[in-house]
């Protein structure tokens, strides 16, 4: 269970969001601009919220009312950035090891061994980012932000720069990632046929509120806001996997 | 070459190597303060850390003078219980190059440092690391070529200090008497044949210095 509660001012900007979601897929759904990233930052204690609070399976990790404000390196939450975040300077193998407070040794081995497994990632162990394509890079910085089991993973639009049949087999991956590490799962993004494609839940975002909740399926069929593109456009067609 | 023209080569060497070891003990830790953090009086600290970068370096060297010398505000306490200055050994000339080129480490370091990807940052922190492991791990190397660049030009510069070196080292041959003194004292005593060989070595090491340096840092990330 993730509980998120906050508000924050910034730029001008005013956002005041609050949700649950249970071990499951939620898209943050909205135009960029409406807050979804920034509610993502607010999650990991990137940046701090005026009030509120954010919960996670039942651990308090911010609470303003009691001062708590558990540091990012504290908050156990997988991150996969926009732009993957992956460190230039280390190998594949590097990189996922990162992941993993303390290392250095056989069992980390495994552990790494272990999500190159999952994320298909054999042979490049010792590549550096910038010698893999664009969905391997992607693997691997969901291989980085999974091996040290955190509590809850929160996506920021990792899909966006893949074309079409490479999101279609990150799909596939979050299937795989749902039912290997049983944790709730916050995909931020601002394309429908993806929120649709992947969601169990989905959150719709405009201007800093949440404005819907609910089934993608019941959203799409009756938009009933701006925010939703309109219907019948050949991007809804893509057949569930 | 006689001794009169060797030590001056060892001593301006054995002075800018020091000077580069303490440039980056020092120079790194205060460009990453600068660099990452907040505080008061910060803009202040850094004016003051490149003021010896823009003064004159006899200017430099006054303040050293005033500082540290025998009666100096440090100096006469470091005197009353030692009975040792530093102004006029080899120390006093490491001291004055240090002051003079450090300022260089910083600046090229703090850039180097500001310019690292916030998200690697903030990944480093959401995958569990502190910052002292941030830190090393993700920002020192990244920021690597402008710490190189820094320390490189650091030690050009110390190897061709002159002017806060003459005025709190002082030009002692054999002593405190550094490659750009030698060259000047050849010079007022008329001995161009020496001078001139002087002035070839210092122009072939510096150049063959930076030339190096920049292959290494080309190589670095």
């Amino acid at each position: 269970m993730l509980s998120v509660s906050v508000r924050k001012r910034l730029n001008g900007f005013y956002l005041d969001v609050r949700w649950r979601i249970e071990k499951e897929v939620a898209v943050l759904f909205g135009h960029s601009g409406s807050g979804k990233s920034l509610t993502l930052q607010l999650i990991a204690g990137l940046v701090k919220p005026d009030e509120g609070t954010v919960l996670c399976g039942g651990r308090t990790v911010f609470d303003s009312s009691s001062n708590i404000n558990i540091p990012p390196q504290g908050r156990r939450f997988g991150y996969v950035f926009q732009d993957l975040a992956l460190f230039p300077h280390m190998t594949v193998a590097e990189n996922i090891a990162y992941g993993v407070k303390k290392n250095g040794n056989q069992q980390l081995k495994d552990q790494v061994r272990q999500m190159v497994d999952v994320f298909h990632l054999e042979g490049l162990e010792a590549r550096y980012p910038s010698g893999i394509s664009g969905g391997q890079r992607q693997r691997v910085a969901f291989a980085r932000a999974l091996i040290g089991r955190p509590d809850a993973l929160l996506l920021d639009e990792p899909f966006s720069a893949l074309d079409a049949p490479l999101r279609n087999e990150m799909g596939r991956f979050l299937t795989v990632i749902r039912r290997q590490f049983d944790i709730p799962v916050i995909l931020v993004t601002h394309d429908p046929a993806e929120a649709c494609l992947l969601a169990d839940s989905m959150i719709v975002y405009s201007a800093g509120k949440v404005v819907r909740k609910g089934r993608p399926a019941e959203i799409v069929k009756h938009p009933a806001h701006p925010e939703m593109p309109p219907l019948g456009s050949e991007i809804f067609i893509t057949p569930q996997s | 070459m006689d001794n009169s023209a060797i030590f001056p080569i060892v001593l301006s060497f054995q002075v800018a190597l020091v000077v580069t070891v303490f440039i980056l003990l020092a120079g790194i830790p205060a460009a990453y303060v600068l660099a990452r953090k907040e505080f008061r009086g910060k803009e202040l600290l850094d004016v003051l850390f490149t003021l010896p970068l823009v003064l004159p370096p006899t200017v430099t060297g006054y303040y050293l003078i005033v500082l540290l010398g025998r009666n100096g505000l440090l100096g006469r306490y470091i005197y009353g219980l030692t009975g040792w200055t530093m102004m006029f050994t080899w120390y006093a000339a490491a001291f004055a190059s240090f002051v003079v080129s450090v300022p260089l480490m910083i600046r090229a370091s703090r850039a180097a440092i500001e310019s690292v990807d916030r998200n690697l940052i903030n990944a480093s922190y959401t995958l569990g690391h502190g910052e002292f492991k941030t830190a090393v791990k993700v920002i020192l190397p990244l920021a690597k070529k402008g710490i190189i660049a820094g320390a490189v030009l650091s030690f050009a510069r110390a190897i061709g200090e002159f002017g806060a070196t003459l005025m709190f080292a002082g030009d002692i041959p054999g002593k405190t008497e550094t490659m750009p003194l030698a060259i000047y004292g050849f010079l007022s005593s008329g001995d161009w044949a020496k001078a001139h060989g002087m002035v070839i070595v210092l122009t072939l090491l510096s150049g063959a210095i930076m030339y190096l340096a920049n292959r290494l840092s080309k190589r670095a990330f």
